[in-house]
């Protein structure tokens, strides 16, 4: 058995460990369209008569999310599992997962690097008043507004997070010591 | 995790936010944004971290304080989560919900099903409903465990100022010992 290579450099990568980063990537990429299909399953079984496991699937999902079925996406006419705000987030989680690449065409797309926190608050704004406005009664949110702003919130939230969870995926893998670079530091 | 950090403390308030806040119902509602208590209790593990360590905190360091304040939340939510079950309040909070889904269901076979469910699940014993709730307490643990672990992961960027430390140059000169 031959050792491990410290620092395996994937093409057009800058900073060491880059397969075993482009690993993570793809594993966070699986879990999080995974968890999109967790939320779809209990409508989806419902339809199909498995009532216990839609019972299961539903009232797991109840501790994240309060369920208003007038307020969700529906499968086969039966809400999904949360509502239509946080689907929209899950989706833009996932779509900013798949973007984050983008971010780093230049240099190396597996640096560490990613949103600020002042482009995270700003695409957070918008939901936040969303949600404040309703419940206030200022103005009635919509399926659009709810959609639209969580998307958006999720989006943002997985490019700041993304880099964070490379970093930490990288970190556990190779153990304790840091590189001597730095790179594997988050910004 | 390297031993230098103090971990269990913060790990411990952390679980313990999101543990009793999530199982109370009401207080449980911020849960509804995007796991808000497991989320603040990932984070409150990892800020205190910060705050009691001498060396910067790494990402890998924020998900396991994470993943411990989850663990610990796990046990104390379904401690706190087991009388309410037995009480049946959260049984009624969860047929409600049934009842408003099978609503949607246009097939009557399958309304009809559903009802007999609900009203069967209705009628259980105490031991019965905390038995049939398992399966969803573990799913519920191991959720709330994903998010108490992404509220760590979020603390880092967010709190952890300080910035790793280049190694030391090495010394070619003499020390100045005689």
């Amino acid at each position: 058995m031959g050792a491990r290579r410290p620092g395996v450099r994937w093409p057009g990568c800058k900073v060491n460990g880059c397969k075993r980063r482009l690993k993570i990537y793809l594993l966070t990429i699986i879990l999080a369209l995974g968890w999109i299909v967790l939320i779809c399953l209990p409508p989806w079984l419902m339809a199909a008569g498995q009532f216990t496991l839609a019972q299961i699937g539903y009232q797991s999902f109840s501790i994240i999310c309060h369920q208003i079925p007038e307020r969700s996406w529906e499968i086969a006419g039966l809400p999904l599992a949360v509502c239509s705000r946080c689907t929209a987030i899950y989706v833009g989680g996932l779509a900013g997962l798949l973007l984050h690449p983008l971010t780093r065409l230049h240099g190396g797309w597996l640096r560490p690097a990613g949103l600020s926190k002042g482009w995270l608050a700003l695409a957070l704004l918008p939901m936040l008043a969303d949600v404040a406005f309703d419940l206030l009664g200022l103005r009635t949110n919509t399926f659009l507004t709810r959609t639209i702003t969580g998307g958006l919130a999720g989006i943002a939230l997985a490019l700041y997070l993304t880099p964070t969870i490379l970093a930490a995926g990288d970190e556990w893998r190779r153990g304790s010591a840091p590189y001597q670079t730095g790179d594997n530091r988050h910004e | 995790m390297n031993n230098d950090l103090d971990w269990k403390q913060p790990a411990l308030v952390g679980g313990l936010i999101v543990g009793i806040a999530s199982a109370l119902p009401g207080i449980s509602a911020l849960n509804c944004c995007f796991c808000g208590w497991a989320l603040v209790g990932g984070a409150v593990a990892v800020k205190m971290t910060i705050n009691n360590s001498n060396r910067p905190l790494q990402a890998a360091d924020g998900a396991r304080i994470g993943l411990f304040a989850g663990a610990i939340s796990a046990v104390v939510f379904t401690i706190v989560a087991i009388p309410i079950i037995l009480s049946g309040f959260a049984t009624d909070v969860s047929m409600r919900l049934m009842e408003n889904v099978a609503g949607r269901l246009n097939n009557p076979e399958l309304q009809d099903a559903m009802a007999t469910a609900i009203a069967q699940a209705g009628e259980m014993s105490a031991v019965g409903r905390l038995l049939s709730s398992l399966p969803i307490l573990i799913a519920q643990a191991i959720i709330q465990g994903g998010f108490t672990v992404l509220g760590g992961l979020l603390a880092i960027p967010l709190f952890e100022k300080r910035k790793e430390l280049p190694p030391p140059p090495p010394y070619y000169g003499n020390t100045g010992e005689m």
